[in-house]
């Protein structure tokens, strides 16, 4: 992690298909006209469902995921699911920090990422209580992000 | 009994708590043993409003918290060993027994899954608990409270009677849920193979004491149903897929939320793993068995 800012080299969406497809069996990449689709079936763990989740990323963009089967569910149409950008894509790292960079692999990054979201989602489905940690872009008279008590920095 | 299979009382519920008195009684009759151990505790005037003659044993209640059992009790010169014989009021006659036997057997049951280790020569999995030999009375306290829940009237099962058939159906099975899966499938077999009599169940350190004795037609019909009923349910929960559908049908089964603090539980170990880097992943998903790929470090973000 340590390299230089300006000398990282950003992983071409070929290299990043080949990663996934090496860690990852169950998923199924496309990579065309700049932009990389994989779609995979994952169970995060032993006891969790089975999800068909779906993974976007254009080099120039942040990589973004879905979850498309089961859709995700809401415990009240009135509360959203916590940690997801409208309507309900899940939030993975936090945009300012340089949790990812372009020189990451999707296959190491986003998607172990994306399996402890469905982990603290089925949490959360359980107890009403998200258990990840993260943070929230709240509006505060301070300016400042709220952040998450407890289990997780 | 001392089987540390005691289950914590639900609300409104109080503990029960047994206590074997054996003497060397001067009268051959065995109501005079009962009443001499009464009048004793009558004398005592802290005890003397909480007494409650009971068929065999006296009652010493402590209102809202707990009652204490006590079973007046002579040494069997006939069977020897732990054996005792105790008074039955309704039969007016001695009732041959066995609770210190019982406890030993059941420890001997219990112990079976770390035999069976040594003999395997080979190391548990890692999810089995550090006390292999809590798996067999984990398993009762799990029968124990599925009972609690599912009867709110006196037809329950006897403890005694889910006990002694979950004790001697147990194979040693490391896991709690193999071990209430063995237990339930060899209770409906058992059942099977009795029909159309009833299962009969025994003190299996002295025969002569039957624990099934107090079954109607009625109550041994509720005792079935519950049987097969539980058994469907812990089959359909060892199947499920999904902490929110888990957490629910452990709710259903055992009450007062204990899927929600299961699960709670449960994800407050796996966070713990997260927070020290020890919860990896390979292509099969999350784990946290060593050799695993690491995860970066990321913050969950968005509303």
């Amino acid at each position: 992690m340590g390299g230089s800012r300006w000398r990282i080299r950003t992983l071409s969406i070929y290299e990043q298909h080949a990663y996934v497809s090496s860690l990852w069996p169950s998923f199924v990449c496309r990579a065309s006209g700049g932009l990389l689709i994989c779609i995979g079936i994952v169970q995060p763990l032993r006891v969790t469902n089975r999800y068909r989740v779906r993974i976007e990323y254009r080099s120039t963009l942040t990589p973004k995921a879905w979850v498309e089967d089961p859709p995700l569910s809401r415990r009240d149409p009135d509360e959203p699911i916590p940690h997801t950008y409208p309507p309900d894509r899940p939030c993975l790292f936090h945009p300012r920090y340089g949790e990812w960079r372009p020189d990451m692999r999707i296959a190491t990054t986003v998607i172990p990422w994306l399996l402890e979201w469905l982990v603290y989602y089925e949490a959360w489905q359980a107890t009403g209580e998200w258990r990840g940690g993260g943070e929230h872009p709240l509006i505060s008279t301070s300016g400042s992000a709220a952040r998450d008590k407890g289990d997780n920095a | 009994m001392a089987l540390q299979t005691t289950v914590k009382p639900r609300e409104a519920e109080e503990f029960d708590l047994d206590l074997v008195l054996q003497v060397e009684p001067i009268s051959q009759d065995p109501l005079v043993l009962y009443e001499q151990v009464y009048r004793r505790l009558a004398d005592h005037g802290a005890y003397v409003q909480k007494l409650e003659r009971m068929k065999r044993c006296i009652r010493l209640n402590y209102s809202g918290e707990f009652h204490l059992d006590i079973l007046p009790a002579r040494a069997d010169r006939s069977r020897g060993g732990t054996a005792v014989q105790v008074p039955d009021r309704k039969l007016e006659q001695w009732m041959p027994s066995n609770p210190l036997g019982y406890r030993d057997w059941f420890e001997e049951r219990c112990t079976l899954a770390v035999l069976l280790k040594e003999a395997m020569q080979e190391p548990l999995p890692s999810n089995a608990p550090a006390t292999v030999k809590a798996v067999l009375k984990r398993a009762v306290q799990l029968i124990k409270r599925r009972r609690d829940v599912a009867f709110a009237n006196d037809e329950a099962p006897r403890s005694v009677v889910l006990t002694t058939l979950a004790a001697r159906s147990y194979s040693g099975e490391p896991s709690v849920s193999g071990a209430l899966l063995t237990i339930l499938k060899a209770i409906v077999g058992e059942i099977e193979a009795a029909w159309p009599e009833r299962v009969v169940i025994v003190n299996p350190t002295n025969p002569a004491e039957r624990f099934c004795e107090a079954w109607t037609t009625e109550t041994y019909d509720e005792f079935t149903r519950f049987i097969y009923a539980f058994q469907q349910e812990a089959e359909a929960l060892v199947a499920a897929r999904g902490l929110a559908e888990i957490g629910r049908r452990l709710n259903v089964m055992f009450g007062e939320q204990v899927g929600v603090r299961a699960m709670n539980e449960y994800v407050t170990k796996l966070t713990e793993a997260r927070n020290v880097g020890a919860l990896g992943f390979t292509a099969s998903g999350l784990t946290t068995r060593g050799g695993a790929n690491p995860i970066p470090k990321h913050t969950f973000y968005g509303r």
